[in-house]
């Protein structure tokens, strides 16, 4: 059983931090996904998609070409990541196509409600230039992967099957900087807009 | 060399426009941290047991080798390093062997310390600030004047300048407005060819877990990301005292340089590295190292002092402090500015060579211990390093005679009651209309900029007496 | 009661009109005032400038001062300063004399004093507008900040908490003397905020440590801006006497006039 509170907490401060939230439980996650695009991205573009082997969606590329985005699919195989047709990708063009992506596509691996985060790892399965490079990011998040605390959710790494991933990101709002007179400004260097699309467990 | 602490103050004090800009913004970041502790009424039993679990930490002189082994174990490498020569002779050896040449960075206060870009620089290797604040001042040639806002110096006009020279020099498009989005643009355009060009990332560290070798680093504007997951070669440098002993610690650790800097519960972007890049992963780095560093923080360890090294360097006593909140960072003419400064500074080098700052730059008002969440009583430790100075006869001999005849003549009613007769004759040559003006030594400071009433025809004591007198005849 | 008064240097030298305020209050308010005759001064300014020995030789005559007789009647303080020196430094520097801890635990802070001994209810009215300075060793040593505003209140005056209350004001002792420049600029930061409590009605700034209080003061005589700067206790010697009005403080704080009388 999904807990309530939790999530109605972490959906709160996610609002506050970065105002882009979407609950598509028990909802087309097709027509969600269209809803929380627009809030996005003001135009369809190139789209970093890191698919999760252990959370697929499988016809997430094909929704996004229907919405008029240009899927880039990065999918992990026991080889290292392949494209959508396949081959494998190269580091130096994955770099290149995540810097040129409007939007970046990934999934959370958990999140904490007392702080609003979302935490995305970099390891085999998972990457993190998706919430990086591109100006907008949309994270997948299961909504029984929200904990109510930090110590909840660093707790679970240990528990992590491939161990301690070499790279695990708490994202705590969007990109921001208060360096120049102390005026909050969003979009430094990682991206100004930030959503969570929240789904079912299953 | 340092500049002599006159001209320094002097400097900060006539620059409006820094003062101005200290006053919008400084009160701001402070009633932040007040507010996020009202806001989260566990707060405090967190930050607690994070202090307590930092004392701990800094106590224990096996928590570097524990986690140099556990660094080595998920693949990175680690290194102690005793000074900048060491760290710059290290970076410069991987450099050598890859073939690189371009070093991106993002803030790191120990870089600052160590004055490693210039080493890099002298070696060749071109060095890259990617924090904005950060980017502006190495555009303008400063340096920082505030551990979490290094350019709060600077107004936007004064950053268009910056960028606008730099635009000239790079031979791009010039921002085109002073308006704050668009002086962020552009950095964010000039920058990114940068980090996607880089051959070394460098980072500091927050903290550095022992137990799994992981290394925290905290931002909110994403440049460390970038720097530790673009280029091939990662190195942090951590000063030795970062490191923290469990992965445990961290639930209460992590919120503390937010909460406490900014009044926020995270920062956006806190990242653990626990490695270099895995077989069959694109994003990381082929090497990752860290390099431990000393540089003076091992002759403070065990002494009276050893709490400053719990410093997280959030900026609160920053914030909060009366005298920055006037001067700014510049003023105190160290890597370390602020009330941490006043006493990392002397310590980490020596009393003679910055004993002016716990000297010069506190009232005693005790804002900083307050503020502080590792509670480091930053008041005690200026009075102890006063009295360093005082044994070590930095002070000038005519302060310590007014000091020492001052006390000896008032240690009995007797010297007491003399030296204000004394001054009541002295006074008559600074007395116009009532008040005092002029006057030798620590008189002549006061009247230099306020008025001081003369010593009272009648001192409460002399009146008592009387009182008593006529009381019991 | 017996009540022991500690005067503090500054005041029995420069203000002397304060501490006899002070006997005033605290005689109507039942006490029967001593003032220990070999008091001079408690050493904070030596300490804080780190001559340690100097300042336990001050500290010691403190002790020498008060400990001759009636060991445990309250001591009253002028200054929240001064009274932190003794409760929070003195114990590293004479904690070791058996007589210290009776000392020690006897001092308070004269807003400490008049709360719990209250004395004739302020004549009603209105309440007039003030604008008071929390000292930095009242409130962040002592522990004191609702005190001396609760003492006001009772006296017939509305304490103002000036913007940026937690700012010291830059007096700091010997401070304001060995760094006139920086002192300075911290005063006028304070005395803006001053200013826009006049503007709101405040009709005087009272404070309990007439280190911030002359350093204030003379910042705005020098630059001609007077303006009426009272002790707490010279706030409550005047509500003692008479209705509080913004005349009567004018009268009693001005600062060329109280060196005058
Ligand atoms: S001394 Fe305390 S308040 Fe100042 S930066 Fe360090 S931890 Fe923060």
């Amino acid at each position: 059983m999904v807990e309530s509170r939790p999530i109605e907490e972490f959906t709160a401060r996610w609002r506050s931090l970065t105002g882009i939230f979407h609950d598509a439980r028990g909802q087309d996650p097709r027509t969600a996904l269209g809803k929380v695009l627009t809030d996005l991205v003001p135009e369809a573009g190139p789209a970093l998609v890191f698919e999760d082997p252990g959370f697929p969606v499988p016809d997430m590329a094909e929704w996004l070409m229907g919405f008029g985005y240009e899927p880039i699919v990065v999918r992990a195989s026991a080889a290292g990541p392949v494209d959508v047709d396949g081959l494998p990708w190269e580091r130096k063009n994955l770099k290149e196509a995540a810097a040129r992506a409007a939007l970046g596509i990934s999934t959370g691996a958990w999140a904490v409600a007392h702080t609003g985060s979302v935490a995305v790892y970099g390891d085999r399965d998972h990457g993190t230039w998706p919430s990086l490079l591109p100006p907008a990011h949309l994270i997948l998040l299961r909504a029984d992967s929200i904990y109510a605390t930090l110590g909840d959710g660093l707790r679970r790494l240990h528990f992590e099957p491939g161990g301690l991933p070499p790279e695990v990101k708490l994202i705590t709002g969007p990109s921001s900087t208060g360096d120049i007179e102390g005026q909050p400004v969003i979009g430094v260097h990682g991206p100004a807009r930030v959503g969570v699309l929240l789904v079912d467990a299953h | 060399m340092r500049e002599a602490w006159p001209i320094r103050r002097y400097r900060a004090l006539q620059d409006g426009e820094l003062r101005r800009t200290l006053a919008r913004v400084l009160p701001r970041m402070a009633e932040g941290r007040v507010r996020a502790y009202e806001d989260d009424p566990e707060a405090e039993v967190r930050r607690v047991r994070a202090r307590d679990r930092r004392r701990e930490a800094v106590r224990n002189p096996g928590l570097v080798e524990r986690a140099m082994a556990a660094i080595e174990a998920r693949g990175g490498r680690a290194a102690q390093v005793r000074d900048g020569e060491e760290a710059a002779a290290y970076l410069i050896e991987i450099a050598r062997r890859r073939g690189a040449t371009r070093v991106v960075k993002s803030k790191s206060m120990v870089t600052e310390e160590l004055e490693l870009n210039q080493r890099l620089a002298a070696a060749g290797i071109e060095v890259r600030e990617t924090d904005l604040g950060e980017y502006i001042i190495q555009l303008a040639g400063e340096r920082p004047s505030h551990i979490l806002a290094p350019a709060i110096h600077r107004n936007r006009s004064q950053v268009k300048d910056v960028f606008v020279d730099a635009a000239t020099g790079f031979g791009v498009e010039a921002p085109a407005s002073d308006d704050l989005d668009v002086l962020t643009a552009f950095a964010r355009r000039q920058l990114r060819a940068d980090f996607l060009s880089a051959d070394i990332g460098v980072t500091g560290g927050n903290f550095l877990v022992a137990e799994t070798g992981t290394l925290i680093l905290i931002t909110n504007e994403g440049n460390a990301d970038m720097v530790t997951t673009l280029p091939e070669v990662h190195v942090a440098l951590v000063g030795m005292e970062k490191v923290v002993e469990s992965f445990e610690d961290l639930t209460d650790l992590l919120p503390v340089p937010a909460m406490n800097g900014v009044g926020r519960r995270l920062s956006s972007y806190t990242t653990m590295i626990s490695g270099p890049r895995q077989p069959g992963q694109l994003e990381g780095p082929e090497e990752f190292h860290v390099l431990f560093v000393d540089n003076g923080r091992s002759q403070i360890r065990g002494t009276p002092f050893e709490e400053v090294l719990t410093c997280v360097r959030c900026g609160a006593c920053y914030n909060v402090c009366p005298v920055f909140r006037q001067v700014g960072g510049h003023a105190y003419g160290s890597v370390y500015g602020g009330p941490i400064g006043s006493a990392l500074t002397p310590l980490l080098s020596s009393l003679r060579y910055a004993h002016d700052l716990p000297e010069s730059l506190c009232t005693l008002c005790h804002a900083c211990v307050e503020a502080c969440p590792m509670d480091i009583d930053l008041p005690h430790h200026f009075v102890a390093l006063r009295e360093q100075a005082v044994r070590e006869g930095l002070k000038p001999k005519g302060v310590s005679l007014t000091y020492r005849t001052w006390s000896h003549w008032w240690e009995s009613p007797r010297g007491y009651r003399r030296s204000i007769r004394l001054a009541r004759l002295a006074q008559r040559l600074y007395e116009r209309r009532g008040r005092l003006q002029g006057g030798p030594g620590l008189l002549g400071g006061w009247t230099r900029t306020r008025d001081m009433p003369p010593v009272a025809r009648e001192t409460f004591g002399e009146w008592w007496e009387r009182q008593e007198e006529r009381r019991h005849g | 009661m017996r009540v022991r008064l500690f005067v503090t240097c500054l005041i029995d030298i420069f203000q002397p009109e304060t501490a006899k305020a002070a006997v005033r209050i605290l005689e109507r308010r039942g006490a029967q005032v001593s003032v220990p005759e070999a008091q001079t001064c408690c050493g904070q300014f030596a300490y804080n400038a780190g001559y340690r020995d100097e300042a336990t030789a001050l500290a010691r005559h403190f002790v020498e001062a008060f400990a001759k007789d009636e060991a445990d009647a309250p001591i009253v303080a002028l200054s929240g300063s001064c009274a932190a020196m003794v409760k929070e430094i003195y114990p590293e520097l004479v904690g070791d004399d058996p007589r210290f801890p009776a000392l020690h635990d006897a001092v308070s802070d004269l807003s400490e004093w008049l709360l719990e001994n209250p004395g004739p209810a302020a004549a009603g009215g209105e309440q007039i507008p003030v604008a008071f300075h929390t000292g930095c060793h009242m409130r962040r040593l002592l522990g004191l900040s609702d005190e001396p505003k609760d003492v006001l209140r009772a006296a017939g005056a509305e304490p103002r908490t000036l913007r940026d209350a937690d700012q010291c004001c830059g007096f700091g002792g010997t401070y304001s003397m060995s760094e006139p420049e920086v002192s300075t600029a911290m005063a006028e930061a304070k005395l803006q905020r001053f200013q826009e409590a006049q503007l709101e009605g405040a009709a005087a700034l009272v404070g309990s440590d007439w280190g911030c209080l002359l350093h204030m003061a003379g910042r705005l005589s020098r630059t001609g801006r007077d303006a009426p700067v009272l002790h707490l206790a010279d706030v409550v010697d005047l509500a003692d006497t008479g209705p509080l009005t913004a005349g009567r403080l004018r009268e009693a704080g001005t600062f060329g006039r109280r060196g005058e009388r």
